[in-house]
């Protein structure tokens, strides 16, 4: 599988997604991988509504994704989604060879710090991102495409 | 009567409400939510919970939002799952959100949902002039 675009989305599927990123990913396949969606049949079938008739969707649960993008050899371009930065850095510890991450929306909470209006963080989204980074993994944030690209650790550790 | 309430990414929605009382005149229980840019969907959420309270036989709301598959789309799929008093419906424009206001009073919610996926079909398209 060719993963074309890998992006952190607290919203996984959604109006960016389905409007801009899998035009811009020329993707065929979207996997969601995540471990609440992946249990839940009614965000399921909001996911599964969500995407375009022409789109394969996949929604597994952390470990069933890693290895099935493992196994996969075909070529098929493929938007790859996550829930969060900790979700991310699993992706990448399970062994996933991914060198850049786009950085979609990680929401406003309660005692999180607002970087950008689509990027709010924690110590603990700060440590997992850096340990994304020191990994080797490029990660930028942009909401859509055609968004000016901006450099996620520079953000964070200013 | 139903109530209508819009939801949109962004200020749409409210835009839309006013420009559809340009047709309607006054309407009462329409109503209209914004996600702004960093609103967190749980925000978007419990500010529907506030407008949906008190949801009776009597009380049927009609929810129209922008982009399907949208946040707006996805929250308020989460009140009409399941529940027959509460119908979303998406890709809404003027024209439809104008018929939906006047064509409501005295109607049940599926029979003016289907009355409006038909009409739908005539709203967009190109002026052949």
């Amino acid at each position: 599988m060719n993963i074309t675009v890998f992006r952190i989305d607290e919203r996984l599927i959604h109006g960016q997604i389905v409007t801009s990123w899998i035009a811009y990913a020329n993707a065929n396949r979207i996997i969601v991988a995540d471990d609440k969606a992946a249990n839940d049949e009614f965000q399921k079938t909001l996911l599964q509504m969500a995407t375009p008739k022409t789109i394969e969707l996949q929604i597994l649960g952390m470990d069933e994704a890693i290895r099935t993008i493992k196994e996969d050899t075909s070529d098929t371009k493929t938007l790859l989604l996550v829930r969060g930065p900790k979700e991310a850095l699993q992706m990448i510890e399970g062994g996933l060879d991914l060198n850049e991450i786009n950085v979609g929306n990680i929401n406003m909470k309660k005692g999180k710090t607002k970087i950008l209006g689509n990027l709010w963080i924690d110590d603990e989204d700060v440590r997992n991102l850096n340990k994304i980074h020191e990994a080797g993994v490029a990660l930028e944030v942009r909401t859509v495409p055609n968004e000016r690209s901006q450099d996620v650790i520079k953000l964070i550790s200013k | 009567m139903i109530n209508i309430l819009v939801v949109t990414h962004g200020e749409m929605a409210e835009g839309i409400v006013h420009s559809a009382k340009m047709f309607t005149s006054e309407a009462k229980n329409v109503e209209f939510l914004c996600l702004m840019e960093d609103m967190g969907q749980d925000e978007l959420f419990d500010l529907m919970y506030e407008k949906m309270k008190g949801l009776s036989i009597d009380e049927q709301f009609l929810i129209f939002c922008d982009i399907m598959g949208g946040t707006p789309f996805k929250i308020s799929s989460k009140f009409s799952f399941n529940n027959d008093n509460v119908a979303v419906f998406y890709g809404v424009n003027l024209p439809i959100l104008v018929h939906a206001i006047l064509s409501r009073g005295g109607r049940s919610l599926s029979s003016l949902t289907s009355e409006l996926v038909e009409v739908s079909h005539d709203s967009l398209g190109l002026g052949a002039i």
